[in-house]
Order: structure tokens, then C-alpha cells, then sequence
């Protein structure tokens, strides 16, 4: 999902900026108020936003399609600490990333941002919050999380080059051309990433419940089962 | 004993002398070595299969170029060679770096408040 500059037309790239912008904002205002909220807001903010940096960063190699790619991590971010901060985290890590490791483009922040750290981490969020609300397992519902998150990165990104260079072609199936593109290989990593998202919230859990506040809500029946038996 | 010894000390999963390695370590490690197999066996997969390895980011961004592109697609800096290589290994670090004392601020053991009066 890291497109590079000089693929998207420059009202594109604009029309990015200012979509992410939108969420970018909310997210500043998010993370004033959970800095107040909670002292281990900011410990957190910190290292999950330098994790977001270095997984996004980290290709591996998917033998079934004979390419690599990377995961995202921001569905897991986004539980941590909210789908508006991990925005500004996700536009943090993409400018460092295009200014330092020569992976992706400064015009196009806006669009990967939207992609990877607003799409990604929304829909992540949205099936997290939406699976807790009828009571699935913690792991479970962040797998799902993990999952969802990281092929709707993807599947937007598909979409961002679509709109920008379908031309005479249908835009459904320039943006579907697209996404085949990245779904070979993206589908096994998904797979992965919701296995990372699920360990991490649980060892997470296991250590410092409290920590969790917005995880661990007052109702023993939504912790997991080997967090009640211990009597964490 | 000094603080340093002390702490140490505190760090260990156990609290007593924890080892060359501590249980914290121990899974670090297992885990990295896991990731590496994986890397090294589907590497040796697609080295004997001919595949190019190639990032998807790349594949799509060479398909979008070849569509209908606004100009030639390329990074912010292109790194050279070895400096790419360079570049995420001092990223990677440091970021280890930070990951890491953060982890142990939120999830290590807690310090020892009170010391004790030697007689």
C-alpha cells in the first residue's frame, strides 16, 4: 500500500491529504484527552507507534505467489490506543518512512495514510468493538480485528489507484485488477497478522490488565477465561 | 548490594539470579528465530521456484505506472545497494530500543520503592 509519488494525479493526492486531514485532526484531540485521562496513555502512544513504523516496514516473503509484502499492525494499534490516534501515528510513520527508508512518496502520505492508518484501523476497530459488544473472546474478536484490518488497507489502497488511473475502464474493475494485485500475496499475511494482533492483546492482557481499562471492561464474563481462573 | 545489582535482579523473571538468559529473552528469541526459519525456508522455496521476490507494493506500483500513470513512479530517496539495508537496520534498532523500554515501563516489574537500612 505504500504507492509512490508520481502515480497519483496532484487534485488526487490533494483530495487524500484533505480526507486525512479529517481524521488526523480528531485523532490530536483524542490524544490530548487520553493523556489526561491515563498516565500509560503516552507510554503506550510511543511504542506502538514505533511498532506500526517497523512492521509496516517489514517484508516477508510469501512463497505461494513468489512475492513479499507486509503487514500493517494498525487494526492492533487502533485497540490500543483508538482509531483516531493511530491517524496521526500512521501519517508519522509514513512521512519517516518515505523521508528515511525510501518506502513510499510525500505526495502520497495522504493517500497511504487513509489507506493503512485510517481504513485499516477503522475497520479494525469498527469488527473489534463490534464482535466485544456480543461477547467474543478477546482473541477472537482482535484476530478478526487483525484480519479485517489488514486486507481493507489493501483493498483501499487498490481503490486510491483505481480512482486516480481507471480512465475509460470501468472503476469497479480497475479497482478490482488492482487488488488482485496485493490479494495473493496480502491473504496468507492477513492470516498472520491476526495471529500477531490476537497473541499481542493476550500476552498484553495477561501482564497488565489494568493497564487495558477500555479492554478489560467491568463485566467478568467479557475477560478471557484464563484471565478469570488466575484471577488477574 | 548495589542499586545496579538491584536491579538486575528485578529484572529477572524470577527475582532471583535469572540466568544467562531470562524467560523474557528466552521468548524473544525463540520467536525471532521462528520468523527467520520461515524467511529462510520460503526464501530457499522461491530461490529454487526462480521467483523474484519482488514487494507487491512494487508489482502494483509498476501495474498502476504501466496503466495510466501521471508520471514515472519512485520514492521519495532511492537508496542505493547496501544503504538501504543500512537504513533499516539503524531504524529497526532503534526502534527495538524504544519498543523495548517502553515495554519494560509498562509491563516489567515494579521497582522496589523502600530500601532497606543496612544494621
Amino acid at each position: 500500500m505504500h504507492i509512490e509519488d508520481g502515480i497519483l494525479s496532484a487534485q488526487a493526492c490533494v483530495g487524500w491529504y484533505a480526507a486525512t486531514v479529517a481524521f488526523v485532526v480528531p485523532g490530536i484531540y483524542e490524544i490530548k484527552r487520553r493523556v489526561r485521562e491515563n498516565l500509560s496513555y503516552k507510554p503506550f502512544l510511543a511504542m506502538v507507534g514505533v511498532a506500526v513504523f517497523v512492521i509496516s516496514a517489514m517484508h516477508l516473503p510469501v512463497p505461494v505467489t513468489g512475492s513479499c509484502s507486509h503487514p500493517c499492525g494498525t487494526a492492533l494499534a487502533a485497540i490500543i490506543i483508538g482509531p483516531f490516534a493511530t491517524a496521526v501515528i500512521s501519517a508519522i510513520v509514513l512521512f519517516f518512512q518515505a523521508v528515511f527508508l525510501g518506502h513510499g512518496g510525500i505526495t502520497t502520505i495522504g493517500a497511504n495514510t487513509f489507506s493503512m492508518g485510517i481504513a485499516g484501523g477503522l475497520s479494525g476497530y469498527a469488527f473489534w468493538k463490534g464482535l466485544r459488544a456480543v461477547s467474543c473472546p478477546v482473541w477472537l474478536a482482535a484476530g478478526v480485528a487483525g484480519f479485517v484490518g489488514d486486507l481493507m488497507t489493501y483493498l483501499v489502497a487498490a481503490f486510491e489507484l483505481a480512482l486516480s488511473l481507471h480512465g475509460h475502464v470501468p472503476l469497479t474493475k480497475q479497482w478490482m485488477i488492482f487488488f488482485i494485485g496485493y490479494a495473493p500475496t496480502q491473504l496468507p499475511l492477513a492470516i498472520g497478522e491476526a495471529l500477531f494482533t490476537s497473541a499481542v492483546l493476550a500476552a498484553m492482557l495477561k501482564r497488565r490488565p489494568d493497564l487495558l481499562p477500555q479492554i478489560v471492561v467491568n463485566k467478568g464474563a467479557l475477560l478471557p477465561q484464563i484471565l478469570v481462573k488466575k484471577g488477574a | 548490594m548495589s542499586a545496579t545489582n538491584t536491579q538486575v535482579q528485578a529484572c529477572g523473571s524470577e527475582g532471583n539470579n535469572p540466568g544467562f538468559f531470562d524467560g523474557f529473552t528466552k521468548v524473544a528469541l525463540s520467536i525471532m528465530i521462528v520468523i527467520l526459519l520461515g524467511i529462510y525456508a520460503s526464501g530457499a522455496y522461491m530461490s529454487s521456484h526462480k521467483m523474484t521476490g519482488i514487494g507487491t507494493d512494487d508489482v502494483v506500483n509498476n501495474l498502476a505506472t504501466a496503466t495510466k500513470a501521471h508520471g514515472e513512479h519512485h520514492p521519495f530517496v532511492e537508496l542505493p545497494g547496501d544503504a538501504e539495508l543500512s537504513a533499516f537496520s539503524v531504524a529497526n534498532f532503534f526502534a527495538g530500543l524504544i519498543v523495548g523500554y517502553h515495554w519494560l515501563k509498562l509491563f516489567g516489574p515494579k521497582p522496589e520503592t523502600g530500601t532497606k537500612k543496612e544494621d
